[in-house]
């Protein structure tokens, strides 16, 4: 039996299907083309971890960085090189019974009643585990791609998505929930007067419909969401049952968090309808000094190169081109400027000016909040900013690797939950209902089968 | 007896769907909506020797007959289906030597999507996905996905053959070699081997570098199901392995001359194309009695399911027309291929109850016995190997696992499992 010693949280795991740490030692033992670690892992996260999900980042096009050139990516394995989150996530579903499966698809790219169809197979598949992750998509390579000169600009790009999603919603409601009737004495499937063709006319969207299939359990999907711009807020604000944010210090998070909660009021929805989880990049040790050597070990990778951190920071600025600055000094003014620096807003708080190189390198292991040490300190971390922020969940940022991911669960969940603090059951059927159960920790573990 | 090796496949032609939910062979119900009936069967079919399971699938609930989704709704034909690609990498995590094969339109999905999606389960799957390549053919589809309607056959068909080599392309940015993963140096890929594509068509074009590295097969195993002329020409440029139907051995051997003709003509050896055709063996009288109790509780039903399927397979509103008659072939130019081998057309009433197996080849008897007929139409025809319709009823899976491919099996016919190899490099090995 737990007591409740501060605000409890959610945790999630946050990677994408790539090659990620491909040569970190750990790696020799797992092929990451394949799905067996990502099975094998996300099972841990599930049955030892209580995580509510597994989502997976995607791009669609290799980063161009700015110097228009994939080689850097290419060459060590960076930015962009992703393979398509649906067919692992189904993967991962089939080898899984509690835990969420949320996929980056974007509404700039799908066609409706594809990306709706897949969605809704996945969640029935799953049994209702199913959740997806909106993004819209710009750049001219990725335009490119798909045979555009340009995609739209990116406030043009949210109205598109509104649109996108009333579609996608409406699909997956055509079916009424009682539309199957399965009667074996008369013979009949469903009933047709439950299910609905949509018929839907917009802007830019015409959609007869319905599907074909049957609602899902979920009905719809979990709506996750990560744009931070004021236009991805407000689609935030009406959508999204979770967000994934990625901020550099703690009073940031807290700002952000009661930034959506504001707008969520607004909107005219309960602050609690959606979670908010924050990036962090946890490293675990024996002692705190070898928490320290690990994470040195991994920025001495050998593909940790300089030239490959300052590609991956060239393509998370939207491709500015870094070439021939000095490495050893903080990048210049123009670039901290702007109420959208990239810079200003993650590494310029107090008018902090980190050299080109120290940004180059957290950026390329995904650092720049990090929690280490001792798994006693990091459950202290964990807690106290929680309690600071005031709530929801950390979603861990990393290779999806036993290495990774052991430590975590098997050495600091242990202690949360022993406070109380994190997941020690999944009380219900669906990612949904468990994302906002208000009991999801701090309960008595009444079915040890349901964690076991 | 011995002789060429037999291919045989897994057709689920009804898709990922309930097809047989209220089948007496599913005592405690069907999860149809669940993985484990797939994943469990598909095990069963690999231990057996199938090369592969093909995932038929259409992006509409039909409404051909009476212009409504009524009786497909009421009777569960030829819906509901779910996404086959979302299924594959379920079957593939669990199975190590069956092939995947999932039916995706190249009408609706945007081409760089599909590269990269059919790379991506190619890699899931280990080298063991295949790509069941079609057009859409119905207007309803076309009308969820905000095209009033659907180009015309033919031009659908010069469409797809952009879009393939859009695909061909978009998979060979990447050379098979250009993946190094050398830890030593940190070099994951040598970015020389990497180069982006450019098309510029009459319908589609694309410009740039797959986000994928290259998957086991490198290029995805293809498959093809149409049977028009133009359908086999596409077919000849560009698939791994052909599903069709034909009635007799003699039209096999004509429909599978002409596709090893286009693939000559095509510049590929006629060898790395299989042709195989579609059977719907019907074991002992298991399956005669279940129609007959159907047909006793309810003929009007049966007529009525299989006039709505025959509407389907014909894209014509068969309730328009006169059950006790011949098809008219002058209004329902589809029919030809119901034309009987004494060269007159079925009933209407005849054909909408034999539906299901029309148009194939009648194969009935015991395990061994069908054995021996295939045996005898691969002599025949020439062919390649079967399709066998697969129905996912218990008794039906063990009946074409335990009984007919262990027969062909021990007659030297099929191969063993393959752990480790590709689909492509099982479909081109020998039995010895």
């Amino acid at each position: 039996m737990s007591t409740q010693e501060g605000t409890p949280f959610r945790l999630v795991w946050f990677t994408a299907y790539g090659p990620r740490l491909w040569d970190s030692p750990d790696s020799l033992l797992h092929d990451w083309r394949r799905p067996e670690r990502y099975r094998e892992t996300a099972r841990v996260l599930e049955q030892r971890g209580g995580f509510d999900a597994l989502v997976l980042a995607d791009t669609t096009a290799i980063a161009h960085g700015g110097t228009d050139r994939i080689a850097p990516y290419v060459e060590y394995g960076l930015e962009g090189v992703y393979h398509d989150p649906m067919p692992m996530l189904a993967a991962v579903a089939g080898g899984t019974r509690h835990l969420g499966v949320v996929a980056t698809l974007s509404t700039e790219l799908y066609p409706p009643y594809i990306l709706a169809r897949a969605l809704g197979t996945l969640d029935t598949l799953s049994g209702g585990r199913a959740g997806w992750n909106i993004v819209t998509s710009g750049g001219a390579h990725t335009a490119r791609l798909y045979g555009r000169d340009a995609l739209p600009e990116h406030d043009d790009r949210y109205d598109r998505a509104d649109e996108f999603v009333e579609v996608a919603k409406r699909l997956w409601e055509a079916w009424e929930p009682d539309a199957v009737v399965m009667d074996r004495e008369t013979g009949r499937f469903a009933d047709p007067a439950k299910v609905h063709s949509i018929d839907f006319e917009g802007e830019r969207f015409s959609v007869r419909g319905p599907l074909t299939l049957p609602r899902s359990p979920q009905g719809v999907p979990v709506i996750c969401q990560a744009g931070s711009s004021p236009r991805g807020k407000r689609f935030a604000a009406e959508h999204a049952e979770m967000i994934i944010v990625h901020k550099n210090s703690v009073p940031l998070m807290k700002e952000f968090r009661e930034d959506v909660r504001r707008r969520l009021a607004e909107a005219g929805r309960d602050p609690d309808s959606c979670k908010v989880f924050f990036t962090a990049h946890v490293v675990v040790g024996e002692t705190r000094a070898e928490a320290r050597a690990k994470r040195a070990a991994l920025h001495a990778l050998p593909s940790r190169t300089d030239a490959a951190a300052l590609a991956t920071l060239e393509a998370r600025m939207g491709g500015v081109d870094l070439t021939g600055l000095p490495l050893d000094e903080a990048p210049p003014e123009h670039l901290w400027e702007g109420s959208n620096s990239f810079l200003g807003k993650q590494y310029g708080a107090d008018g902090a000016r980190p050299t080109l190189r120290e940004i180059a390198r957290r950026e390329a292991m995904k650092d720049s909040f990090v929690l280490e040490g001792t798994a006693q300190d990091v459950a202290d971390q964990m807690a106290a900013a929680m309690d600071e922020i005031g709530g929801d969940g950390f979603a861990v940022r990393d290779a999806l690797l036993p290495s990774v991911a052991l430590p975590i669960v098997d050495r600091v969940v242990p202690i949360l939950r022993e406070r109380g603090l994190v997941r020690t059951a999944y009380h219900y059927a669906t990612m949904r209902d468990n994302l906002l159960d208000p009991h999801f920790a701090a309960a008595a573990l009444k079915d040890a089968e349901d964690i076991a | 007896m011995s002789g060429k090796r037999i291919h045989m496949v897994w057709f689920s032609g009804h898709g990922v769907g309930p097809a047989g939910w209220d089948h007496p062979g599913w005592p405690d119900g069907y999860r149809w909506d669940r993985p484990e009936v797939y994943v469990d069967s598909a095990k069963t079919l690999e231990r057996a020797g199938f090369d592969a399971i093909i995932f038929a699938d259409t992006m509409a609930i039909p409404d051909d007959y009476q212009g409504r989704m009524d009786a497909y709704l009421e009777n569960a034909i030829a819906m509901p289906k779910l996404d086959p690609a979302v299924l594959t990498p379920m079957i593939a995590a669990e199975t190590s030597s069956i092939g995947l094969v999932s039916t995706l339109t190249t009408t609706f999905y945007p081409p760089y999507l599909m590269a990269r999606l059919t790379a991506t389960l190619d890699h899931v799957a280990g080298g063991r996905s295949g790509w069941n390549v079609v057009t859409a053919f119905t207007q309803r589809a076309a009308q969820s996905f905000g095209m009033d309607r659907l180009p015309e056959h033919d031009t659908r068909y010069d469409m797809a053959d952009e879009y393939l080599e859009i695909c061909r392309r978009l998979w060979a940015t990447w050379d098979a070699d250009a993946l190094v993963m050398d830890r030593a140096s940190g070099r994951f890929a040598d970015p020389a081997k990497v180069r982006p594509m450019e098309f510029e068509g009459r319908h589609y074009r694309a410009a740039g570098t797959l986000n994928v590295v290259p998957s086991p097969q490198h290029r995805p195993f293809l498959v093809q199901a149409g049977s028009s002329g133009r359908g086999v020409r596409f077919a000849g440029t560009h698939a791994d392995l052909v599903i069709a139907t034909q009635q007799t051995p003699a039209a096999m051997r004509a429909f599978r001359d002409d596709v090893r003709a286009r693939a000559a003509e095509a510049g590929r050896d006629p060898d790395s194309v299989k042709v195989i055709f579609i059977v719907s063996p019907l074991f002992g009288l298991t399956e005669d009695a279940v129609a007959e109790r159907r047909r006793a509780q309810n003929p009007r039903r049966l007529l009525e399911v299989g006039l709505a399927q025959l509407s389907v397979g014909l894209g014509y509103d068969l309730s328009l027309e006169d059950v006790d008659a011949p098809i008219d072939v002058e209004r329902v130019p589809a029919a030809e291929r119901l034309r009987q081998p004494d060269g007159t057309m079925p009933l209407l009433r005849e054909a909408a109850e034999r539906t299901g197996s029309w148009a194939s080849l009648p194969m009935t008897g015991t395990p061994e016995q069908i054995a021996t007929r295939i045996e005898e139409v691969v002599e025949e025809s020439d062919c390649d190997g079967f399709a066998i319709r697969g129905r996912w009823i218990p008794q039906f899976v063990e009946d074409v696992s335990g009984g007919l491919m262990s027969v062909l099996r021990a007659r030297g016919r099929v191969l063993p499992p393959t752990p480790g190899r590709t689909l492509r490099e099982r479909m081109a090995m020998p039995v010895s």
